[in-house]
């Protein structure tokens, strides 16, 4: 399955049969068409995303986070995890194999009081959606107010990642002095 | 062309040392004929101890035709940089791949020439500003956000999953990927 040209990661997924069915299915209904939510009320999605547009982050109980990359050999993380961290949202993500492990790494906390993250060590990238989707599934089963108590019960997870976001930066840059 | 690395970190770098060339991969992709024209300026160059060319390694690579696990960009820096003869020390790899660290252990087995001085740091420019946003959540929840911007496969399969489990209405959902836009 070629998707547009100048793709610049795999233009293909380690999909078992059912699962090329459905991406076969999702390219038919997705690619090349642009849908824009009605709460996104920006202009583009960059405006919507950047530092000052994350009206969105309070209107959803959890973000899931479709990183730049899916299938690399190794977690790759760009704004889209940080902006999570710093708005005070848990997180689900749809990256490599292991991602979660080294946010941990990294000193940030993730979501396993809360639901099943082994989908961290499946090893392939449609493996790993099929779960984040399926703990989606689990949720979705649970009513408003069981989401915002649950909300309420992640805040000291999710202003600790706010905070250590911070710090998370100032060690970026004493490690980068060190090695330098 | 905007230097990609955060400012406070390229600071840090200009601190140490005197930076001949800031090579961003991004900007070559596959045009080795470029890269090498580029590093082939400094093949007969008289180095001083403090000299440097600092390569960033930070957005996606091509994987796709390539079969030793080693990206295109990789693989062509790594061969520009040999052909040129740039001495191994005076290169300085910044990168956000957590991973390329087996890249260049491969190339270094393949040419014998080892970028010595590979550093990962998530300092980038598109780390994000150090406003906080106020929570504050709403009453009315969705269930999830899922925004998307550039068309990846993983993107397309994880929008079907969703579909498939009937929850693309209990999100919200954004995909920019070609056509003119709807809501």
């Amino acid at each position: 399955m070629l998707l547009a040209s100048g793709l610049r990661v795999h233009d293909k997924l380690l999909l078992n049969d059912e699962q090329r069915k459905l991406f076969v299915q999702a390219c038919d209904d997705f690619a090349g068409r642009t849908w824009v939510d009605p709460l996104c009320m920006a202009k583009t999605h960059r405006e919507k995303t950047s530092a000052g547009g994350h009206d969105f982050f309070n209107q959803a109980f959890v973000y899931v986070v479709t990183e730049t990359v899916g299938d690399y050999p190794y977690p790759y993380f760009s704004e889209k995890t940080w902006k999570g961290f710093l708005n005070h949202t848990p997180l689900l993500m749809v990256n490599a194999m292991y991602s979660l492990r080294k946010l941990q790494d990294l000193g940030f906390v993730t979501f396993d009081r809360w639901w099943d993250e082994s989908y961290d060590s499946l090893p392939t990238v449609g493996d790993r959606i099929d779960a984040v989707v399926g703990i989606l599934t689990e949720l979705a089963e649970l009513d408003q107010i069981e989401l915002l108590e649950m909300r309420a019960e992640m805040a000291p997870v999710l202003a600790h990642n706010a905070e250590h976001y911070h710090i998370f930066k100032q060690n970026q840059l004493d490690e980068l002095r060190k090695k330098l | 062309m905007r230097d990609k690395l955060d400012e406070a970190a390229r600071a840090l770098v200009d601190a140490r040392y005197r930076v001949l060339e800031v090579v961003d991969t991004v900007d070559y992709d596959h045009n080795y004929p470029s890269l090498f024209g580029l590093f082939n300026k400094y093949r007969e160059h008289n180095w001083h101890e403090d000299e440097r060319i600092l390569v960033y390694v930070h957005d996606t690579l091509f994987y796709s035709n390539l079969t030793s696990g080693v990206s295109e960009q990789i693989y062509n820096l790594v061969i520009a940089l040999n052909q040129c003869r740039i001495p191994q020390e005076k290169i300085v790899l910044l990168t956000n791949h957590t991973g390329l660290k087996n890249e260049l252990d491969f190339m270094a087995k393949l040419t014998g020439y080892r970028i010595e001085k590979v550093i990962e740091t998530y300092m980038w420019f598109n780390l994000v500003e150090d406003a906080v946003i106020e929570p504050n959540v709403q009453d009315n929840l969705k269930l999830y956000a899922c925004l998307n911007n550039v068309q990846r496969a993983h993107r397309l399969y994880t929008l079907g999953r969703l579909k498939s489990a009937g929850l693309i209405g209990r999100g919200i959902v954004s995909h920019w990927f070609g056509g003119n836009a709807t809501s």
